[in-house]
């Protein structure tokens, strides 16, 4: 096995966008040697326990192949930048040196080496300094392609200071003998405002690793929705580097057959006076499973943090399992944090009470079930993808 | 319409109604009483159709069916309505979506068409102004962080939104200022007809000042003991419970 990935990287000759001035070249080989030193994950790593990694990852290879990103067609403003990776690559764009690679650490993390040694595509957008964009801006679907393989999206999200945005994803689709391993990077500018949602309603396997950098002032939202995937790791990394951030994740998930969702978020706040808040809850039914586990660090500057994370499940079957695990880790002392988890059934008592009012059970059921989701999608500011998500959670709950 | 013939309940192996017989006819309103814990709420739920009571014995008819094979849903859209002593609290359920659901499953199954939107909120604000219940209450989840009171008014204004044919209401006064009483009394005197009927459960004489009712009966550890007119209850807001206790206390302990 030794050296398997750098052989892989040799044959790949220029297959892998690559540019004379910046030194992306230099960031790829380092992530190649940590990737042969470490290897990709397996369940024995604390990180990736109760995980399904090991049993999705077995013989994939890596693809080299250009996922190909088909770009919005909707209108931006001229102000924002919008191109494929590579294309900004090919341009030297003065953001790629600066922010490529800078975020997504790979010490330790196998497969966000293999993004980083292998990436061959992904979405450049740069929304400059002081510019409010209104529309949201979608990002196209990461498909496998044909060749199944672990495949490499990579995107680059640069919000300018005192800009606002709203970024809106639907699905990375795989098929089951394929893995997307996509990774973003996000800089969210001083003052500035991204509001990111996605919505994951597709078959196949995906691990989404997400690095986001906030600067002083700024606020990150993130609502991620996700009804199906045979496979679905998310990792959300927010790092809080100036005073006055605000940070919010919440999640929502509906899985069932054998499928499994894992939410993993890591939250570092550095500086003082910084708020985060998390939110995910959910329904396991027949022998789906779930994970949550969400890392709050709070450093030893970062007085006056208020941090808050609670995870709501309920499980629909006696085969679902949910596995959901708060960790705090405090080294300032005057903090505000909270956690909760609960792991429950639907409260029979409201059942009841929808049903002696003449409503069948099947849909006093849903009702419950979608009134568990709204604390949720109420986050979800755009009013036209909040109505399209709800639509697909009541659809989804209907098809039970 | 209402016919409960020596019906028996327990929970968890605990009986709790030993032989309870009611009669209830269109146009008619009973009361019953009874001190804390003899089973009048569990009267209640059993009626529409709680499962965690389990049956034991006797039956009860409503309209001349099996009131207990009926599911709780269709009790309701037969024309039954319990307002109940502890309304649950629902997140995430929007009032008047519940509403309107509600309203229309009970007009599909008696083969009414759904009323639409704007129909609906006219319905609604008719019926408001007759509860006098705050509009902002209809725009939050069922229940959710209403005060006692609000949750009280808030079942009588479903009432009066379905029209059952039978309501029965658990302690609906308990826990309403003087002026929501009387509204409340009002509101269930306005929807009283020949057709309906109304069993009022209650501690209290003040909301039988407003709902007259025609007979009033005294549970007592899980039995009817006594039935009257409404001059019953008059006695027990004069002599309490003590002289029912001393009668048939050692008819338990027997
Ligand atoms: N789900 C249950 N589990 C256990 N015991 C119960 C349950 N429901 C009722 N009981 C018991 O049955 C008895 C009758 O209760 P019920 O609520 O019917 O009384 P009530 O007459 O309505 O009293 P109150 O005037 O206080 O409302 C009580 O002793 C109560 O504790
Ligand atoms: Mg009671």
């Amino acid at each position: 096995m030794a050296e398997h990935y750098k052989s892989i990287f040799e044959s790949a000759g220029n297959k892998l966008p690559d540019n004379a001035c910046s030194n992306l070249s230099h960031t790829r080989e380092n992530a190649l040697s940590e990737l042969e030193s470490i290897g990709l994950p397996n369940n024995r790593m604390e990180y990736w326990k109760y995980s399904r990694i090991g049993k999705v990852l077995k013989g994939l290879e890596v693809n080299l192949g250009l996922a190909d990103e088909e770009l919005s067609s909707l209108p931006l403003p001229s102000s924002v930048e919008y191109s494929s990776l590579s294309k900004a690559i090919a341009d030297n764009h003065p953001l790629i040196e600066k922010h490529l690679g800078k975020y997504a650490g790979i010490v330790n993390a196998g497969l966000t080496a293999l993004n980083t040694a292998f990436f061959s595509n992904g979405i450049f957008i740069h929304v400059p300094d002081d510019t409010v964009v209104e529309d949201p801006i979608y990002l196209p679907q990461h498909s496998a392609n044909a060749d199944g393989g672990i495949v490499q999206p990579r995107n680059l999200i640069v919000v300018g200071r005192n800009s606002s945005v709203t970024i809106i994803s639907e699905g990375t689709s795989g098929s089951t003998d394929a893995m997307i391993n996509a990774i973003e990077e996000i800089v969210v500018g001083e003052n500035a405002s991204l509001s990111q949602y996605l919505l994951q309603n597709d078959e196949g396997n995906s691990v989404n690793g997400s690095y986001v950098l906030q600067e002083r002032d700024s606020r990150y939202s993130r609502v991620t929705t996700t009804l199906n995937g045979t496979f679905v790791r998310n990792n959300v990394n927010v790092r809080m580097e100036g005073t006055g951030c605000e940070s919010n994740l919440y999640g929502y998930y509906h899985i069932r057959g054998k499928n499994q969702v894992d939410n993993h978020t890591i939250i570092e706040h550095k500086e003082p006076d910084c708020l985060s808040n998390e939110l995910y809850v959910g329904l396991l039914d027949e022998d789906a499973s779930g994970i949550f586990n969400g890392r709050v660090m709070v450093h030893q500057d970062a007085q006056r943090t208020n941090a808050f994370q609670s995870n709501k499940n309920i499980l629909l079957s006696d085969n679902a399992t949910m596995n959901t695990k708060p960790e705090l880790e405090i080294y300032a002392d005057d903090v505000k944090c909270s956690h909760g988890a609960t792991i429950g059934q639907v409260d029979q008592e409201a059942l009841f009470y929808l049903q002696s009012r003449g409503i069948p059970k099947q849909i006093a059921m849903s009702m419950l079930l979608q009134g568990f989701s709204i604390e949720v999608t109420d986050k979800i500011v755009d009013e036209d993808f909040r109505g399209k998500v709800l639509e697909q959670i009541l659809d989804h709950l209907n098809t039970g | 319409m209402l016919s409960v013939k020596d019906l028996k309940a327990s929970v968890e192996e605990t009986a709790i109604l030993k032989g309870i017989n009611l009669e209830v006819k269109a146009g008619e309103v009973h009361a019953i009483m009874g001190p804390n814990g003899s089973g009048k709420s569990t009267l209640a739920s059993v009626l529409a159709g709680r499962e965690e009571y389990d049956v034991t014995g006797g039956s009860a008819t409503f309209d001349g069916e099996d009131l207990l094979e009926m599911s709780p849903e269709d009790r309701a859209r037969k024309g039954m309505f319990m307002a109940f002593q502890y309304p649950v609290e629902i997140p995430g359920v929007n009032t008047t979506n519940f509403l309107r659901t509600s309203l229309n499953e009970v007009r599909k199954f008696n083969g009414l068409e759904p009323l639409n939107g704007a129909d609906f909120l006219k319905l609604m604000k008719e019926k408001m102004n007759v509860i006098e219940i705050d509009k902002s209450l209809t725009t939050r989840s069922v229940n959710e962080g209403f005060s006692g009171g609000e949750k009280k008014k808030s079942e009588i204004f479903q009432m009066a939104i379905l029209e059952p044919k039978l309501a029965i209401l658990d302690e609906t006064d308990s826990g309403l200022d003087i002026d929501a009483l009387r509204i409340v009394a009002e509101g269930v005197n306005r929807l009283k007809s020949s057709d309906n009927a109304t069993v009022i459960i209650t501690h209290y004489q003040r909301l039988l000042d407003y709902i007259v009712p025609d007979f009033v009966h005294i549970i007592y550890d899980g039995r009817i003991v006594k039935s009257g007119g409404k001059d019953l209850a008059l006695t027990l807001e004069e002599k309490g419970y003590d002289w029912i206790k001393e009668e048939f206390g050692e008819m338990t302990e027997a």
